[in-house]
């Protein structure tokens, strides 16, 4: 038996019929999951939110495979993130980082990253270039890296077109797709490497990103697994249209 | 020793229930074995008949067993307001307040993308037609992230319609202690004040159809 105190945001919550709330934490020591018994009717139901940063004494016996959530302060909360236009965008970044990190895998990095781009999504004008550019960061963090030095299928160098089927670079040869604008390949090419605050700083044309969200979600697929988000990464105004046709 | 087959396989069913484990489905099977037959035929009728006459009403999506709900087939309800919640039982409970004689529409969930969970996957296409101009719409999904996602998406959705949308407020609970209040709640209490001196809101009974009363923010 042992107790622990962690700081983390929730990154997904789940409620049990049982009134029990099952929470994900990202925390700088890694990715936590834990159960809050009969949380939805005590004070803990509107500390462990979705998005919300909160501190947490776990405790923790051999026999169970969750551990208990005993105590939980709000430590931070974000409540524009519930604006149509940055909600989905917020639910994606959680479930990237749900994917890309493992529990016990300690990485302060990860957790300031995410805890950055929720920020970014919850005050900056455009939420879906903060989106756009921190997926890349996480993904970069984790390993997952374009290759855009070399065609995916044949190697060749100096690969500028989109890759359909695996969301990489294909050269001229092997594409069957016009070649990206010359932003959004200079974004491909340099996500990864460019400081964030510079990649803000010149974000891609609103016209060129629905390609740029296509090859992510191909990349993110095929190599890391399913994500849901992707189906409500429709911008708001659209879906209301469709809504009322 | 094993044991029959029926048994496992009542012992698995009953612990597919919600909140039931196989442990507490293993004392409800040998509880059930010990029941006489009869009270076992009208518990396996009660499931059966409440599977083949229940469903959704076609207007406001709560649970019934005729061909509308009760509230929508009520013309003593006001017409010119409706809640919408996310699930049935959330109409229970209101209707246990006594303080709305309105119209309800039930979502069956609140948007949730990691979850896979958008607007198609809601039933809230058939509240626009419902929605006319000058209708108060009272939103009444729940306090959490997704709960506050939903309502404003809803209320993006219904404001060029003409509605009056409203939110539940949020707060203390009646009878509670400001010390023993969460940070959460105590600042949307306190973000969402109300002046003492204003005039008493009217009773649902008399002027359901009033918008909310304005913050002094």
């Amino acid at each position: 038996m042992r107790s622990a105190n962690r700081s983390g945001v929730v990154i997904r919550r789940r409620v049990t019929p049982a009134g029990d709330i099952i929470v994900t934490l990202l925390t700088p020591q890694g990715k936590v999951k834990a159960i809050a018994r009969g949380g939805v009717r005590g004070a803990l139901r509107s500390r462990l939110n979705l998005f919300h940063h909160v501190g947490v004494q776990l405790y923790q016996t051999p026999q169970a495979d969750l551990a208990t959530v005993q105590q939980a302060v709000l430590e931070g909360a974000l409540p524009r993130l519930a604006e149509p236009e940055r909600y989905a965008f917020a639910h994606l970044m959680a479930e990237l980082a749900d994917a890309l990190f493992q529990e016990g895998e300690f990485s302060e990095q990860a957790f300031d990253l995410f805890a950055g781009a929720l920020r970014g999504i919850s005050h900056q004008p455009d939420p879906e270039w903060v989106a756009l550019v921190m997926s890349h960061k996480l993904l970069g963090l984790a390993g997952f890296v374009l290759q855009t030095a070399r065609c995916a299928r044949c190697g060749a160098p100096d690969p500028a077109h989109p890759d359909p089927l695996g969301g990489q670079l294909l050269c001229g040869g092997c594409a069957s797709l016009p070649a990206y604008p010359p932003a959004s390949l200079d974004f491909l090419q340099n996500a990864v490497r460019r400081p964030v605050r510079a990649s803000m700083e010149h974000p891609v044309p609103e016209d060129e990103r629905p390609a740029l969200w296509r090859a992510l979600e191909r990349f993110v697929t095929v190599q890391v697994g399913g994500v849901h988000s992707w189906r409500q990464l429709v911008p708001s105004r659209a879906v209301a249209q469709t809504e009322r046709g | 020793m094993k044991y029959p087959p029926s048994l496992v396989a009542l012992i698995r069913e009953l612990s597919r229930l919600p909140g039931i484990g196989p442990k507490s489905a293993q004392r409800l099977a040998f509880h059930l074995f010990e029941q006489p037959r009869e009270d076992i035929e009208r518990l396996a009728g009660a499931l059966l008949a409440a599977k083949s006459e229940l469903h959704t009403c076609p207007v406001c999506f709560n649970i019934t067993d005729a061909e509308r709900c009760d509230v929508c087939s009520d013309p003593s309800r006001d017409q010119g307001v409706i809640c919408v919640v996310e699930e049935p039982g959330d109409v229970i409970a209101i209707e246990r307040s006594g303080e709305y004689r309105g119209l309800y529409h039930v979502l069956h969930g609140v948007l949730s993308p990691m979850n896979g969970v958008g607007p198609e996957r809601l039933h809230i296409r058939p509240l626009l037609p419902r929605v006319r101009e000058g209708m108060e719409v009272i939103l009444a999904t729940g306090t959490t992230v997704e709960g506050d996602a939903t309502a404003l998406y809803l209320q993006r959705l219904l404001e060029p319609l003409g509605a009056v949308v409203s939110r539940i407020a949020y707060g203390l609970p009646v009878g509670g202690a400001l010390e023993y209040a969460d940070e959460v709640t105590l600042g949307r209490a306190l973000s969402g004040r109300r002046r003492v001196s204003e005039t008493p809101a009217p009773r649902p009974q008399e002027n359901e159809g009033s918008g909310p009363t304005p913050s002094p923010q």
